[in-house]
């Protein structure tokens, strides 16, 4: 830390105030955040000054604030849990290249037997979506002849090395657009990108070949961003759909035949998921979390990133009863949709576990930060909680304690699965 | 666009519909508190917060951010409703015991902390033949329960610079500071041209970049402690302060040569006085407020840096 000249020490001791204290009302708001913007001013003003308020505002501060920035603060691995420790995250890397190296291995085999029907395999879900068209009596894409296999091998192979190149030439893309890419835009590039391949396969006159090998990058989409999943599989839909308009019927027999050999050969189809995967972990922030985050939606979808780039999320009910939320430190509240017609009077954050619970014994609880909500219903003794939730307080993820407007205490030692009846 | 005043009707119309909503989710009938008791005590609150003649739109947004339910919770307890003391002790007993001892560190200061401040919420003193609750001056703007903790602290603070005020003169032999000679205060040599360039690089930092100087380089509390107080990331009030202690050391440069220095003789200046006075301040009011009566608070307080 930068030294401190001495005489702003006592400048700043200079201002103290004589004027009166705020009460305890104003410096709670202030502890709690929830002053009116001048107010914040007026009392920060006076706490330059005045120690002894600043001592009353250092203690007054709630224990979980501390926590939470406790969360914030912890170095990422230690949020992780066990899994993403860094061992585990080398050896999840290994695994991920062997996964591809045996995926290309296996599609240079399979190409070399039949490329036509290696090529279909690529994407059965595409398949199904073009059956709806009527069946070819003659499927043109039988060529056993073994030369001409070799042949095929030897443009596919140009294919899966254009294929190579241009996933090189889409990692250097979206490391140099950064996360503000869309899934929509991911597609818009790939159809671009995928022009050389299709070209290749009408050279080749397998259009079959040609919808497997751009469904194969087409694959990829669905992956991309698991908050963007929703997205992507628009993004499928629709170029499927295009597809299913566009390409010609005998090419649909041929892949409907290969539909049958799809199971074995699905090693095949699951590098591009895990090269997309991998190419959004760069795209987005260029580390391994953001690999994680965007594989198996880890804390909510990102919510490890954003603790990290942005302020500790608040949480507030409004005076309407709704739940809210500021992720930039008050300035502006989101309502958090939970459930739309409950009143809510209690709320309780521990990390990035939320309680929620009002009126009638409803009570929601999100493990993410509120990204996804489930409804607790707690009983004990044949007792199903019904009445106005007053508070909620949980120690730790596991044990918990609501009261409720008819004085009874519920506890809970196990996160909110089974609940006891506290009588006083 | 502007638009005109609205009519008088409409605005005490909407806010008797605010106040009849609020009293609703307040859940006073509850607790016996009956509306009309709760309409005066949100007059009270804005009266004790508004300035005279108030717009209704300042109004309602004071009265919005009201925690409606434990203000009459509280209010309902001062007037001593069984049923309001009942869901009191229910919710706050063991918690202000708790909070006592979070503040204290050390469980006979936090019962005997929590106890008086249990009887000042029942009202054992009077004032003018009335019983005095402390409760009834809960105005709802935080939360009862933090209110409950600023109380508790601010009684804690109380009785501890009381504490200090009154440390016997055997303590100070068993510190070994019987002999300890008065620290100089070092302020009068300064040069009045320092003071002016300081005040003038002081003024322009905003209210909460001062805090954050105050509290880190006066009351030497944490990064964690400040970033808690302030709602923000410990690093960022590390930056910060590298920051503001950086422009802060340029502009009472210039401010000096402005005021007739040389570049070399005001970074002089300020050098001497940094060594002289070097971070005695710091050390002073350390020896003040964290006097080793708490040790496991002090030790706290250096864990909870983090750096």
């Amino acid at each position: 830390m930068e030294q401190f000249p001495k005489i702003v020490g006592q400048r700043l001791q200079a201002v103290s105030r004589t004027e009166t204290h705020p009460d305890a009302n104003l410096l709670t708001a202030f502890a709690e955040k929830s002053l009116l913007p001048r107010e914040q001013t007026q009392i920060l003003e006076h706490l330059v000054g005045c120690s002894a308020c600043r001592e009353v505002i250092a203690h007054a501060q709630p224990e979980e604030v501390l926590e939470h920035v406790a969360v914030a603060a912890a170095p990422i691995s230690a949020r992780r849990g066990p899994w993403f420790q860094g061992a585990s995250v080398r050896w999840v890397a290994l695994a991920a290249c062997v996964v591809i190296v045996g995926a290309v291995v296996m599609s240079r085999t399979q190409f070399r037997k039949s490329p036509v029907s290696v090529a279909s395999k690529a994407e059965p879900a595409v398949v199904a979506k073009t059956e709806p068209q009527p069946a070819p009596s003659a499927p043109p894409a039988e060529e056993s002849n073994e030369k001409q296999s070799e042949r095929d091998f030897g443009r596919l192979k140009g294919a899966t090395s254009v294929g190579t190149k241009r996933d090189a030439d889409e990692l250097s893309k979206l490391d140099k657009q950064g996360p503000q890419r869309t899934a929509n835009g991911l597609r818009d590039e790939r159809r671009q990108t995928d022009t050389p391949a299709i070209d290749l396969e009408s050279k080749n006159s397998a259009p079959a070949a040609a919808d497997s090998i751009t469904v194969s990058s087409e694959v990829a989409a669905p992956a991309v961003l698991a908050q963007q999943q929703e997205d992507a599989k628009a993004s499928k839909k629709e170029f499927s759909a295009d597809k299913a308009m566009k390409a010609p019927t005998a090419t649909n027999q041929v892949v409907v035949q290969a539909q049958a050999e799809a199971i074995p050969a699905a090693p095949a189809a699951q590098p591009s998921p895990v090269l997309a995967e991998r190419q959004n972990s760069r795209s987005e922030s260029g580390d391994v979390s953001s690999f994680y985050k965007a594989k198996d939606g880890y804390m909510g979808g990102g919510a490890v990133g954003n603790l990290m780039r942005s302020p500790a999320p608040r949480w507030q009910l409004s005076p309407e009863g709704k739940l809210i939320r500021s992720s930039d430190l008050g300035k502006s509240w989101q309502t958090v949709p939970v459930a739309d017609k409950v009143v809510f009077k209690a709320l309780c954050v521990t990390g990035q576990e939320v309680w929620v619970g009002g009126a009638q014994g409803n009570l929601f609880y999100s493990s993410d930060a509120g990204q996804q909500w489930e409804q607790v219903k707690p009983a004990a003794n044949g007792q199903t909680l019904t009445a106005d939730i007053a508070t909620i307080e949980f120690k730790d993820p596991q044990h918990g304690k609501l009261t409720t407007s008819d004085h009874h205490a519920w506890i809970t030692s196990d996160g909110g699965h089974v609940w006891q009846i506290e009588t006083r | 666009m502007t638009e005109g005043p609205q009519p008088v009707v409409e605005i005490s119309e909407g806010i008797a519909l605010l106040t009849a909503t609020l009293y609703q989710r307040s859940g006073g009938a509850k607790v016996g508190l009956v509306q009309e008791r709760f309409c005066a005590i949100l007059e009270e609150v804005a009266a004790k917060y508004l300035p005279e003649g108030a717009s209704a739109h300042d109004r309602q947004e004071l009265y919005s951010c009201l925690k409606v339910e434990d203000l009459a919770l509280a209010h309902a307890c001062a007037a001593g409703s069984e049923r309001a003391w009942e869901a009191f002790m229910l919710r706050f007993r063991e918690k202000l015991y708790d909070i006592a001892g979070y503040i204290a560190k050390e469980s006979s200061a936090a019962r005997e902390l929590a106890d008086s401040l249990y009887a000042d919420l029942y009202g054992t003193t009077s004032r003018d033949g009335k019983r005095v609750c402390k409760l009834a001056s809960y105005t709802g703007r935080g939360s009862l329960e933090g209110w409950l903790r600023t109380v508790l602290a601010q009684e804690y603070v109380n009785r501890y610079r009381k504490q200090k005020r009154l440390v016997s003169l055997d303590e100070e032999n068993e510190e070994g500071e019987q002999f300890a000679a008065p620290e100089k205060e070092a302020v009068a040599s300064v040069d009045p041209r320092l003071e002016a360039s300081t005040d003038e690089a002081l003024a322009v930092l905003s209210a909460e970049d001062r805090f954050a100087l105050a509290a880190y380089y006066l009351d030497g509390r944490t990064l964690a402690e400040i970033a808690k107080m302030l709602g923000v990331h410990e690093s960022t009030i590390s930056r910060k302060l590298d920051k503001l202690a950086k422009s802060l050391r340029k502009q009472i440069v210039a401010g000096l040569t402005k005021r007739g220095m040389d570049r070399r003789q005001a970074q002089e200046a300020l050098d001497v006085d940094v060594r002289d006075l070097k971070i005695a301040v710091r050390t002073s009011l350390a020896q003040e407020t964290r006097v080793q009566t708490f040790p496991e608070k002090k030790a706290e307080a250096s864990t909870g840096d983090g750096v």
